[in-house]
């Protein structure tokens, strides 16, 4: 049996200490390349207990801004049930662009917070982001625990505060754990120091999380990416983004609400019955039908809801602020339509949770919204909270990305 | 689907929404592991008949095997292979690594490139990097733009998110696409296996070494190994802690400083 | 926080260049001015190479002693390890005294102690790009650090002057860098309550100097404008010793720490 691998993005304030986590997960788990550790160890034996992992991982970043080879072990490390990959998120306010990217691949998060210092601008910012994308699976850890002599007091006090912060955004965090990257407490190994905690270390905690599951069991949604012809064949080409495509199945291309019957799944040199959620496939219909890029494919049987009209919430990323009534680009899957903001409802400091009055026409970077978005076209949306794939979007100008977006109601 | 057909689904979907937006694309083929499964995948995704041209940028100096390999399977897979090379770059006595990797690179690779852009008019290249490859990868993204020079901005780079890419911008001269950039080593290896893809005998062990990346002759290193089937280098990757392009890098870095150093009269 | 000695190294800055531009220097016309610094000329009694001047300061040795001669020898770059000598930083911490040393040119890239750092262009920046790097990343670690910590001693060097100057000597492009190499140690001088500023030599057109070290044309077959001058600059604060030569600089900060 092969392992599998698992995304995890780390996140949180500068400084707080991601880096030296990193480095330590590397060096507890034994991921680090041979002469990196050499090198370490040689410091460690020389400083006795003065040992700066975060030395790891400033080298990784400085490397990384010279463009200079690193290791590819550097990457991720292991544990006996899987492999982790470390997805790249920086955690300077100038570089949320990247942040965002990086944690929107990822499957799991730790989000780490100082013990010293407590909760931050960027802690707060970071968690929001971890619940715009949807990343259920959170790991909050405060770091540092020997700069507060290991203080079951402090290590509550941050907590509280940080709980309160995260229920409002509604993240339940599954482990609170109290760490010290650089003394190695509660990363691999229980602390002695910190008796009082009885909980999982880190590798524990994350060794409990699970893969997300192929949404095959929710409805069919088949967004068409192509067409091609091939030979004789017009094949119709895309990734399912939920449910199951099967041969002989009833489908409706929506909007055009054109009906025909799968007749083939095609894959190159394979035959295929069916077609699970996140394959990306072909199909040819019984009836030769005219379609385009944008349409998507659901079952003839269910009834889908087209709609022009739905609550959102937008997380806006664009230095230039986004208007109400400003005609700009939404893309959901491949659909891509244009549309404005009509109205704000209510507008959020990203950290804070603060409400903002001022400017309520239009979202600047960094603030959220909850806004009435009205498209030129009926368009295919669900509810994030029932099909994922079909309930967040972005907002394109000028051929970027300046915002994305989640549904949160369909009017 | 397990692991290995996640990956490939991915790079394949990639790769469509690469070709929708782009007719004037191509495929950079160097002839070694990573770009050879692109090409795989691309023969997938357009079940059998890639439908753009494959670029192969000769330095003039690549192991002989090399264009063996390339000719045979072009032909087999019937590719419109495009030959780049900076031909005057060559009259004029520039060869392969003569004084420098950056030299080498710079006229021979980048130049006949650029040359290749410009006549093809090519508004997209698709390309074969990982993120695990190198450092500043790992900040790279699926759709990433090149201005007229050539350069990345990568501190400066939109988001990218839920499989929303990067349409060209005025500003871009064109974009890289980069549908291997969530594969491993690792991975690459046991597609091949899997999917039996033609290598290079070069990867392979011959009397205690192998080459674990191909560039241009004098600045490849062979490592020490005697993995000599795909089962056994991809039991070697498993274990191993030294860096895939390490034979590379070292002899780059000193390369690159000493020819600083003699530049200012150091030596 | 900051450092009880701080040691500014600047390679190849020179008076000449200094006090033709002291109006818009502001950092060394204070420090001309200012009653609590001393400054003076300090002529090297070794041959003013780079290698063995950097290696001199921080060892209190000679070139003999140390046998520290080239960046590259036999086609090898040479490393720390391939220096036998013991460096102020190596015997001030077996002593317990908190030390850190950034960017040494004595090799390159240069060796750092206690601190990771890349330097850009690998420690031999060429370009304007690489040379506004490394004063601007040299500074902002050595304020980082020394924001950290209380330290005994704090090493930091800039490499850049050394390199314009051999490019571009008579240019305007050596007097804009000096003026930035001003601002950079304007920032870092609270940091230090005793202060040791030094060049490990100073500079002058190729052929003016006593000493020729460097080839007028390169064996890349570019031409050079200067040479290295066996001038080098010296400004103290706090220091009591008087720094004759490159190895005093050692003894006096093994005496003051």
């Amino acid at each position: 049996m092969e392992k599998e691998d698992m995304k995890i993005v780390i996140v949180g304030h500068v400084d707080h200490g991601k880096s030296t986590l990193i480095g330590r997960l590397f060096f507890d788990t034994d991921s680090l390349p041979k002469e990196k550790k050499r090198e370490i160890e040689s410091i460690c034996k020389d400083k006795g207990k003065d040992v700066e992992f975060a030395f790891v991982m400033d080298h990784l970043e400085e490397e990384r801004d010279q463009g200079i080879t690193i290791d590819t072990a550097q990457t991720f490390f292991k544990t006996k049930k899987r492999n982790y990959v470390i997805i790249d998120a920086p955690g300077h306010k100038e570089f949320l662009k990247n942040m965002i990217t990086g944690a929107s691949q990822a499957e799991v998060a730790i989000l780490i917070v100082d013990g010293h210092e407590g909760v931050q601008e960027q802690t707060r910012r970071h968690a929001y982001i971890l619940s715009f994308l949807g990343i259920e699976q959170v790991i909050v850890v405060i770091n540092k625990m020997d700069l507060v002599e290991y203080s079951e007091e402090i290590f509550e006090n941050v907590k509280e505060k940080l709980l309160s912060f995260l229920k409002k955004i509604n993240i339940k965090s599954s482990y609170v754990i109290p760490i010290s990257s650089k003394q190695g407490d509660n990363v691999s190994k229980k602390s002695k120091s910190i008796d009082w905690y009885k909980g999982k270390t880190i590798l524990e905690s994350l060794d409990t999380f699970y893969k997300q599951e192929a949404s095959n069991n929710k409805p069919l949604r088949f967004p068409v990416q192509d067409v091609y012809k091939i030979d004789d064949k017009r094949i119709t080409v895309g990734k399912v983004e939920s449910g199951m495509l099967e041969v002989g199945e009833e489908i409706v291309f929506l909007p055009t609400k054109k009906k025909t019957k799968i007749k083939s799944i095609e894959v190159f040199e394979k035959k295929k019955g069916k077609a699970e959620s996140g394959e990306s496939v072909g199909i040819t219909t019984t009836e030769s039908i005219f379609i385009e890029r944008g349409e998507i494919v659901c079952k003839a049987s269910e009834s889908v809801k087209l709609s022009d009209e739905f609550k959102a919430e937008v997380f806006c990323m664009s230095k230039k602020p986004i208007k109400t009534n400003e005609e700009i680009t939404l893309r959901c899957t491949t659909q891509e339509v244009k549309c404005s903001i009509k109205r704000v409802l209510r507008k959020i400091n990203s950290s804070t949770l603060k409400i903002i009055n001022e400017d309520v026409n239009e979202l600047k970077e960094t603030e959220t919204g909850e806004v009435i978005i009205k498209t030129k076209k009926p368009v295919v949306i669900e509810k994030f909270k029932e099909i994922p794939e079909l309930g967040r979007f972005v907002f394109v100008r000028n051929s970027n990305t300046v915002a994305g977006g989640i549904v949160r109601e369909v009017i | 689907m397990n692991h290995l057909e996640k990956l490939e689904n991915q790079s394949i979907y990639i790769i469509r929404e690469a070709y929708k937006q782009f007719k004037d694309i191509a495929l950079l083929w160097s002839i070694g592991k990573d770009s050879t499964t692109l090409l795989w995948l691309c023969r997938k995704a357009f079940y059998g008949k890639i439908p753009f041209p494959v670029i192969h940028i000769d330095t003039g100096f690549k192991f002989p095997e090399m264009y063996k390999f390339r000719d045979e399977w072009a032909k087999k897979l019937g590719l419109n292979l495009i030959v780049g090379k900076n031909q005057k770059a060559l009259d004029k006595g520039i060869t392969c690594c003569m004084d420098d990797q950056m030299t080498c690179c710079k006229y021979l690779k980048t130049e006949a490139l650029k040359q290749i852009i410009e006549k093809h008019k090519f508004k997209a290249l698709i390309v074969g990097i990982r993120r695990d490859e190198h450092g500043v990868r790992a900040k790279e993204r699926y759709f990433s733009p090149r201005d007229e020079e050539f350069k990345w901005n990568y501190k400066d780079q939109p988001p990218e998110l839920w499989d929303q890419f990067k349409s060209k911008g005025k500003e871009d001269d064109h974009l890289r696409i980069h549908p291997l950039l969530h594969w491993t080593e690792l991975d690459i290896w046991r597609y091949i296996r899997k999917e039996n893809i033609p290598t290079n005998k070069l990867y392979f062990a011959k009397n205690g070494k192998r080459y674990r990346s191909l560039g241009c002759t004098r600045a490849t290193v062979a490592v020490n190994s005697k993995a000599d089937t795909v089962d056994k280098v991809i039991k070697e990757i498993k274990t191993t802690k030294t860096a895939e392009r390490s034979g590379r890098a070292q002899d780059k870095e000193k390369a690159y400083i000493m020819q600083k150093l003699r530049s200012l009269g150091y030596m | 926080m900051g450092s009880k000695i701080l040691v500014i190294g600047i390679d190849a800055a020179t008076w000449s260049v200094i006090d033709k531009n002291l109006d818009r220097l502001k950092t060394f016309k204070m420090l001309k001015d200012s009653d609590d610094f001393n400054r003076k000329t300090l002529t090297l009694d070794q041959k003013p190479y780079s290698a063995p001047c950097w290696a001199s300061m921080f060892t209190g040795k000679t070139e003999e002693e140390h046998g520290h001669h080239e960046f590259v020898i036999n086609n090898e770059i040479q490393t720390r390890k391939d220096i036998k000598a013991d460096f102020i930083w190596d015997i001030l911490d077996r002593e317990g005294k908190k030390v850190k040393a950034l960017n040494v040119p004595f090799i390159v890239p240069p060796y750092n102690f206690n601190i990771e750092f890349k330097a850009p262009g690998m420690g031999v920046p060429t370009t304007r790009d690489e040379w506004d790097a490394e004063i601007e990343k040299v500074t902002k670690k050595s304020i980082e650090t020394l924001e950290k910590k209380e330290l005994d001693l704090f090493i930091t060097c800039y490499v850049s002057l050394d390199k314009i100057q051999h490019m571009h000597w008579g240019g305007s492009i050596v007097d804009e860098y000096y003026e930035k190499i001003d601002e950079a140690i304007g920032k870092l001088l609270r940091f230090g309550e005793k202060i040791i500023i030094a060049s490990d030599h100073g500079f002058c057109a190729f052929g003016d100097a006593k000493v020729q070290t460097l080839p007028k044309v390169t064996s890349n077959g570019s031409k050079l404008r200067g040479d290295h001058h066996e001038d080098a600059i010296l400004i103290t604060k706090g220091i009591k010793k008087e720094i004759n030569n490159l190895r005093d600089v050692f003894k006096a900060v093994k005496e003051e720490v």
